[in-house]
């Protein structure tokens, strides 16, 4: 492999894991753009995407197509459940409130499919495993479409907020709640679908991303906290900051662990997060300078 | 129209409106005046839905509608045109607008397109500018779109919290002629300004509220030359 193929290959592999990325932070800045509500569980909704596709594969028998949307709506009931007893509740509380509360249900979560599942890791068998091979570059099948994947779900959802109604009432409500309600905005339920979309764009990553790494009961929580890191660069409750941080992010490890050490790879995320918040303290997209 | 008994609202412990008494009647235009802080704002927002009162009664048409939510309330035909606006700065005019009929969503849509053109007639400005972010607009603009996006929702009874404030006369005059506009079609307005005598000269009646409470009520003409509101609120 050439120099420039080494590269390219980290940058496209980085691409990939910043794209599950994406959609992890997605749903989180959205939830925090309309609930005010930074979810800690986040991480735990994606472990648990890739495990209900692992178990529907495994104890149904379903094919790994089948189990995806499936996987998906559990997660988004999931999300509802997890509203109707917990969140809506923590609307309107303080920061440090609604960040317990939500790390305890991370951790809860995180436990019950340790009690499930157990610590093992498991492979998600995806029939995408087969690697192409372009000019000296590898990749599976499985990473062109989860790419592909989240660039539609990205476009589709630009569309959604910005041309349907419903995306007019969640930018109403992420701007002004006060204005939204007398309006005839049922607030309540904006801020019940907002949570349960931003929940299904976590576990969507789940079934994408599990054959790629493995899937064992604490997944979710470097990804969760990396999710976290990539709101904050990006700028609280800002999605194409959020796109932009989870691809920076993703090539940045992805690079970091090629050229100076696998070890570092945790570590360069952090650190981008500290140059971009010295830098931009606003995020990444922020009009603002300093 | 509107029936408001005994009302007092709350922000925790704090009193902010006591023991209110107010009505409208069909077609009527009724100035609520007071000084900063006295609750003209907290009355507005309370019979909205915004806030829950602690105790009384508000019964819209002799229906009881104390304490249902604002999307319930507007659903009802009464429409707010908030203090400081409150416009979706980051959006459109015309998605503001559109907005503004949003009550209408499940019903026919024929009505839409007949409203905004309306609202074009009404404040052309709106038209020019329709596709620029809301937060592009003057103070004065600003002002036309919020009242525009009250006027979308079709209300039965309107309610404006300080329309003039931030305004240059010219501008003020053009507000308060559109006001009397909408009452003289048939359209029931509560006024609150604290610009008094400009909100009593346009009214039917007016109440004066003090520290929470209504101490005064009469018809407009006979506030204007009450001398207690002629010291207080008139500066004469
Ligand atoms: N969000 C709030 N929290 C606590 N107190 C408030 C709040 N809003 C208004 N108040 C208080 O309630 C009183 C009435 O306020 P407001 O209704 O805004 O008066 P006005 O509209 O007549 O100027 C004031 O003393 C004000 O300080
Ligand atoms: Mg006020």
């Amino acid at each position: 492999m050439s120099g420039l193929q080494v590269f390219i290959q980290q940058l496209l592999n980085g691409l990939v894991i910043g794209s599950g990325y994406i959609l992890i932070a997605t749903g989180l800045t959205m939830v925090f753009g309309i609930l005010e509500i930074i979810n800690m569980a986040q991480g735990e909704i994606f472990m648990l995407g890739a495990f209900f596709t692992y178990a529907l594969i495994n104890a149904f028998g379903m094919s790994y197509f089948t189990a995806i949307p499936i996987a998906v709506v559990l997660g988004l009931l999931l999300g509802m459940v997890l509203y109707k007893t917990t969140i809506k509740r923590l609307i309107g509380k303080d920061h440090l409130t609604t960040l317990l509360v939500t790390f305890a249900v991370s951790t809860l979560l995180m436990n019950l499919a340790q009690l499930i599942w157990g610590s093992t890791p498991r492979n998600i068998p995806s029939p995408l495993q087969t690697a192409v091979e372009v000019g000296g570059i590898y990749l599976t099948w499985q990473k062109i479409v989860m790419v592909f994947a989240v660039v539609v779900i990205i476009a589709v959802m630009a569309l959604v907020i910005n041309k349907t109604m419903a995306g007019k009432m969640i930018r109403a409500c992420s701007e002004n709640k006060f204005a939204a309600g007398i309006v005839g905005i049922n607030v309540n339920k904006v801020y019940l679908g907002t949570f349960i979309l931003g929940c299904s764009l976590g576990a969507l990553a789940g079934p994408l991303l599990g054959p790629i790494t493995y899937v064992f009961p604490s997944m979710g929580q470097a990804i969760g906290i990396k999710a976290f890191v990539i709101v904050i660069v990006g700028g609280l409750g800002n999605i194409p900051g959020a796109i932009a941080g989870g691809v920076v992010l993703g090539i940045a490890e992805s690079l970091g662990a090629g050229y100076i050490s696998a070890e570092w790879k945790d570590l360069i995320g952090y650190l981008v997060l500290i140059i971009v918040l010295m830098i931009k303290p606003k995020g990444l997209l922020s009009k603002e300078e300093m | 129209m509107l029936v408001v008994k005994d009302l007092s609202t709350y922000y925790g412990n704090v009193r902010a409106l006591e023991g209110v008494n107010f009505t409208i009647n069909d077609g009527e235009l009724v100035s609520l005046i007071g000084a900063n802080g006295a609750g003209k704002s907290t009355f507005l927002k309370t019979i909205m839905g915004v806030l829950k009162p602690v105790h009384g009664s508000i019964a819209y048409n002799n229906e009881e509608i104390t304490g249902l939510p604002p999307h319930v309330i507007v659903e009802k035909g009464i429409v707010l045109v908030p203090e400081g606006r409150e416009l979706f700065g980051e959006m459109t005019i015309l998605e503001n607008l559109e907005l503004g009929f949003f009550k209408n969503k499940n019903k026919e849509q024929g009505n839409y397109k007949k409203l905004l053109a309306q609202m074009y007639k009404l404040f052309p400005i709106l038209e020019e500018r329709k596709s620029k972010k809301a937060r592009t607009l003057s103070g004065g603009q600003q002002q036309m779109l919020a009242i525009a996006r009250g006027l979308m929702s079709e209300p039965k009874l309107l309610m404006f919290d300080e329309p003039s404030l931030g305004l240059s006369p010219v501008l003020i005059k053009t507000v308060m002629d559109t006001i009397k506009t909408l009452n003289n079609n048939g359209l029931t307005i509560i006024l609150v300004e604290q610009n008094a005598k400009m909100a009593l000269k346009l009214a039917h009646r007016g109440y004066v509220l003090e520290t929470g409470e209504i101490v005064l009520t009469a018809s407009g003409e006979a506030l204007l030359n009450n001398e207690q509101v002629k010291q207080a609120y008139l500066g004469i």
